[in-house]
């Protein structure tokens, strides 16, 4: 049975971790756009995406990342992803979301190349 | 269980039953998992481009689904009454696009183009009261 979507949100200084869980489709999208909004308007430009628990995103998630992408990226800020499982990674790389977004093995690393200021720009 | 029927009101919120009925069908048939995900994302970027353009957001309009399994393949054949669309005539997204991220949406048709092996596609017509969009995945 597929769970319902959810979001939970760690902040580490600037730097805030969203962990998704559930089921990320167009009728759940919604939630996971304003709590980014939330975010965004709270001053944190630095984002980091866990995608452990996540069973399912379709591309009204995806959407959801390409909205916000740019407004992050013109503020000294990112999104990355981590602990992306095989089946959504598969997605993202037919959309060549690989291509624009750093995919990280968990956390950790995705902290780490924050604080070495790895960000990517718009361009 | 070779073939399984169901009607969904054009709704967002009956994406789950919808997900159920795609889970269901592909474990009676032993589907992989990575297929499931596929025919379900296949199914709900279909659903929810009927809901946009065929239906314009009129969720009392309703969306026939049939799935059949045949030697190989599975075939998800869906019909509606609403505006006709062939999703076949949509221009596949450039990766460039992406990386220039002048593409905000419109992922979906691109996105199931890309994990299904056929899309065929017949609008309604005098003979016929529905559009009727046939998804097929050949199972490995």
């Amino acid at each position: 049975m597929y769970e319902k979507f959810q979001v939970e949100k760690k902040r580490l200084n600037d730097i805030e971790i969203f962990s998704l869980k559930g089921i990320l489709d167009a009728h759940t999208a919604p939630i996971l756009e304003n709590s980014m909004k939330e975010t965004l308007e709270n001053g944190l430009k630095k984002i980091i995406i866990n995608f452990k628990n996540l069973e399912y995103i379709s591309s009204a998630g995806l959407g959801v990342f390409m909205a916000f992408i740019e407004d992050t990226r013109n503020n000294n800020g990112d999104i990355k992803f981590s602990e992306m499982p095989d089946k959504i990674y598969s997605i993202f790389e037919l959309l060549g979301f690989h291509l624009i977004f750093d995919i990280l093995s968990n956390d950790e690393e995705a902290i780490n190349y924050f604080r070495q200021n790895k960000l990517r720009t718009n361009e | 269980m070779n073939e399984r029927k169901i009607k969904i009101n054009a709704n967002l919120s009956e994406l789950d039953k919808l997900r159920l009925a795609v889970n269901d069908f592909c474990k009676v048939h032993n589907v992989e998992g990575k297929i499931v995900y596929y025919i379900s994302l296949a199914i709900e970027e279909a659903f929810v481009n009927l809901i946009k353009y065929s239906f314009d957001f009129d969720s009392k309009r309703l969306v026939y689904f049939s799935f059949e399994v045949e030697e190989n393949e599975i075939k998800i054949i869906i019909e509606d009454d609403g505006k006709s669309f062939d999703p076949r005539t949509v221009l596949p997204i450039e990766n460039e696009q992406i990386k220039k991220k002048h593409t905000k949406g419109g992922f979906g048709i691109f996105l199931i183009s890309q994990i299904m092996d056929k899309i065929d596609y017949f609008p309604k017509d005098k003979n016929s009261p529905t559009n009727k969009l046939i998804l097929t995945k050949i199972l490995e």
